[in-house]
């Protein structure tokens, strides 16, 4: 709405000022208007405060400013070299270094505070009671990050153009760059919105803010390094397998940001939805792209021939998914097995349902079988597929051992997931009789003093052991996932052939000591979830369906349709 | 217009809602009814558990035992659908910065996924209804406290629920900020929306309620109008009547009398209590009148909600 509408009031009726403030005064007013129905309400609403924040105008006002004395002072000392040198990467450096500034230390920062605020000031309380589900609330927090981000990149948008121009940079990098930045910044939005959600506190929110700005300076330094590094390499990062790489990295990037939203989402939902589900299926994709990154890059690296990066490759990308799903499963152990009336009314329902989601059920029971077989599945289904293809047609080119390398290290960490969590969930089952309550924190907590309680009596133990003198890897060493691993590692402890794989007895006795009790606290656990699984969908009332369907049809409704 | 709807099926029902924090019994086994067009005053000291039961109704927190229902739909369970039919007013409601009244309104009505048309008139109807039409583009960060609740109001109700909870909605006001409030409230009565309001200013209340609930330390102690309650404690009426001579006689016979608690004459007034309701009252004047006293003025007291809250509330706090 124009402002210079409403200037002089007094010369206009009041039913046409108010017609003007509601409906806009020109007809493009009421063109953005109604084209604004297609938006989310929250987006609307953010960039109408940001607009008219101080905030928002002096960034954008500094933009500007060091944009132009960066320009001015590059040329100026540049001159009159910069008629015939290739300065480009010397001009995209400086405009990257501005650009980093709001992209990665602003914009999440605001995004943080929006989301903080609205439960600090209490105006949380009226959004929720709106028809806007959590997921609409945290998208359009993240929606506006991304509008601030876009009108900060138009900003220097002309001037990376020129950069170009000044030769010595390829588009490709150029490119490059500015998706990392973008992927980035959006990454770095999702998870403030996520620790905002968790913040309830004045504490916590001080605590995060901190903890964001440390985070963010880590992030800017990493960016800065590889956009360094990006341009006096500029060769070797256009590589299909440089290409392929980024992708697989930006991929699980963009996938762990939706995860955050997820959880942001969760965090703000009723107590009686169903909050767990969404989440589950989040963390499950995640695991799932991390495992097709792995794959993805081992079939590259495997036609490229290279089997000590294909080994490499395999184990970061191993490492990476087990972390993933520990400290995912770190938190579900915590769920209440209590499933609300309405959430029950969501729970699966067919035949097939039944069998292949009732692990994304709400309750620790279901969600410790989700991790360890989550974690389990692909791997095994990966390894098994390609040796067993390559055994079969006789193609195999690494070796046995190596294969069973590979099968023995996935089936060591399972064994540790099913440990461990197992452990957290039996003792979360001893030690709290109220069942209704989740206790994510304390199961977190509780995971983390369990690890380190296995390392401290690992390490003192056989110093004991040993008086006090020297350390010597033992079968009971095995509770130290740390020491287990490294020894594994090692390969002076086994050697690349299929003879040599247990050649260490105290390696092969731990890792067996691993499975047995991985297995018999996985089976425990496994009995103990059989009621979590026994719980069925409820109907819902008919009464309930009808005003949900009513919904329905009123969201169908075309805005655009106005007389 | 008024519309007058047969009292069928409740509105609001409260059903052995409880709340406890820790030890504490916030919400007590509470249960009570509103019905459609009604206005329901919640009286109760400070920490008695009104905005407690308030937060349970509008779905912001979740009973220990019990359910409420809106419209026949539970606040546990069906939270969403509650929503839709409730507008809240919390104590102390915070509002937007940097934005103006009506971008704030039009901000609820597309959260409420009023668009179009629909957004057009909610709008329209709210700044009309709310006088809020006249500083429609006046920043909220300049608003006084008396529009502040205007605008908050406005924004419980753009989607026009059938169901309005305002909590202190008269907080902080001036007595014409007040008033006028008032009227809203009573207006919206009119319309069919059923308002749940809490206050502490008891002849506010009790000039805009149908039906009231007393509530101390979690516990509802009396629900009804007031009138009802009054009742219901057998509280007596204060009686002043001045005569045209007989005054002895008739103290005489007023002090055996069995409905009359006390008697007493002051100059050449005669200041009784008596007990049971107006039919009582009514009942005793006519004797008083067919036994040829000669009665100059009658004045008759009732107990005022004030009255009746300070008898039925004890002033403890948990």
């Amino acid at each position: 709405m124009s402002d210079s509408a409403l200037s002089d009031p007094m010369q206009r009726s009041h039913d046409e000022v108010i017609r003007i403030v509601i409906d806009g005064e020109s007809k493009w007013d009421q063109r953005l208007i109604r084209g604004s129905y297609w938006l989310n309400p929250i987006l609307v609403k953010e960039a109408r405060q940001a607009l008219k924040s101080k905030q928002f105008a002096w960034t954008f006002m500094l933009l500007i400013v060091f944009t132009a004395a960066w320009t001015l002072f590059a040329v100026a000392s540049s001159i009159p070299d910069v008629y015939y040198d290739s300065d480009g990467t010397v001009f995209l450096m400086g405009y990257l270094t501005i650009l980093l500034v709001p992209t990665i230390i602003v914009i999440p920062q605001v995004a943080f505070r929006s989301m903080a605020s609205e439960l600090e000031d209490g105006t949380f309380e009226t959004l929720s009671l709106s028809m806007l589900t959590p997921g609409q609330i945290v998208y359009g927090k993240l929606s506006m990050a991304a509008l601030q981000l876009i009108v900060y990149l138009s900003i220097l948008a002309p001037c990376i153009a020129f950069t170009y121009l000044l030769r010595g940079i390829s588009l490709g990098v150029i490119g490059f760059l500015l998706v990392l930045i973008v992927v980035s910044c959006m990454f770095l939005a999702a998870t403030s919105i996520m620790l905002a959600a968790i913040a309830r506190t004045r504490t916590l929110q001080v605590l995060f803010s901190i903890l964001m700005v440390l985070g963010q300076l880590v992030a800017f330094g990493f960016l800065f390094g590889i956009a360094s590094s990006g341009m006096s390499e500029q060769n070797a990062l256009q590589t299909p397998s440089a290409y392929l790489n980024m992708f697989c990295f930006l991929g699980i990037i963009l996938s762990y940001a939706w995860l955050w939203l997820r959880c942001a989402a969760s965090l703000i939902d009723m107590a009686s939805a169903n909050r767990s589900t969404p989440v589950r299926f989040a963390v499950f994709a995640v695991g799932m792209i991390i495992a097709v990154g792995t794959v993805l890059t081992l079939m590259n690296q495997s036609s490229e021939g290279g089997s000590v990066n294909r080994q490499f490759a395999a184990n970061v990308f191993i490492n990476l998914c087990w972390f993933h799903w520990g400290i995912a499963g770190a938190w579900m152990m915590g769920e209440s097995g209590i499933i609300s009336q309405r959430a029950r009314r969501s729970l699966p329902d067919s035949y097939f349902g039944r069998v292949f989601l009732t692990l994304f059920n709400p309750g620790a029971g279901p969600a410790y079988l989700l991790v360890v077989l989550g974690f389990l599945g692909p791997w095994v289904g990966y390894f098994g597929a390609t040796d067993l293809l390559a055994i079969i047609q006789g193609r195999y080119s690494g070796s046995i051992a190596e294969a069973y390398r590979s099968w023995l290290k996935v089936l060591a960490l399972a064994a540790y997931l099913a440990l461990y969590l197992g452990m957290t969930r039996l003792l979360l089952l001893a030690f709290y009789r109220n069942k209704r309550a989740s206790r994510l924190l304390e199961a977190f907590a509780m995971t983390g003093v369990l690890v380190i309680a296995g390392v401290f009596a690992t390490l003192f133990g056989n110093l004991a052991a040993n008086n006090f003198r020297d350390m010597y890897f033992d079968w009971y060493c095995f509770l130290n996932p740390f020491w287990m691993l490294s020894e594994y590692s090692s390969d002076n402890t086994i050697q690349p052939s299929m003879q040599d794989v247990f050649s260490s007895a105290e390696l092969f006795f731990a890792w067996l000591a691993l499975i047995i009790s991985g297995s018999v606290v996985f089976f425990i656990n496994a009995i103990l979830t059989a009621r979590d699984v026994m719980i069925t969908r409820v109907e819902t009332p008919p009464r309930v369906r009808a005003e949900q369907s009513k919904k329905k049809q009123v969201d169908e409704v075309d805005p655009w349709k106005e007389p | 217009m008024n519309i007058h709807v047969a009292q069928t099926e409740p509105v609001i029902e409260l059903r052995r809602v409880h709340r406890f924090f820790n030890q504490t019994k916030a919400v007590n086994d509470v249960s009570f009814d509103v019905y459609r067009g009604q206005v329901f005053g919640f009286i109760g000291p400070n920490g008695a558990g009104k905005t407690t039961t308030m937060r349970i109704l509008a779905t912001l927190d979740s009973p220990s035992y019990g359910d409420a229902l809106v419209d026949g739909f539970s606040v546990v369970n069906d939270p969403d659908l509650v929503r839709r039919r409730l507008g809240f007013m919390p104590d102390g409601s915070s509002l937007y910065a940097n934005m103006n009244c009506v971008e704030y309104l039009d901000f609820f009505a597309r959260s409420y996924g009023l668009v179009g048309r629909e957004r057009n008139d909610a709008l329209r109807r709210t700044l009309s209804f709310t006088g809020l039409d006249k500083i429609a583009s006046k920043s909220i960060t300049g608003l006084s406290k008396g529009m502040r609740q205007r605008l908050s109001l406005g924004r419980a109700m753009i989607h026009r629920p059938s169901v309005l909870i305002l909590d202190e909605p008269a907080n902080g006001l001036d007595p014409r900020a007040r008033i006028e409030l008032r009227h809203l409230i009573r207006q919206l009565a009119s319309e069919g929306t059923t308002v749940l309001v809490s206050s502490h200013i008891l002849t506010e209340l009790a000039e805009m309620c149908d039906q009231v609930g007393i509530i101390e330390r979690g516990k509802l102690l009396a629900v009804g109008s007031v009138a009802e309650i009054y009742n219901s404690m057998q509280a007596a009426s204060q009686v002043r009547m001045r005569l045209l001579g007989r005054v002895e006689e008739l103290l005489g016979v007023l002090t055996t009398h069995e409905e009359v608690s006390s008697v007493l004459r002051k100059g050449d007034w005669i200041q009784l209590e008596l007990r049971g309701d107006d039919a009582a009252q009514a009942s005793l004047l006519r004797w008083i009148v067919s036994s040829g006293f000669d009665v100059l003025e009658y004045v008759s007291h009732r107990e005022s909600l004030e009255d009746v809250f300070m008898k039925v509330t004890t002033g403890a706090v948990q």
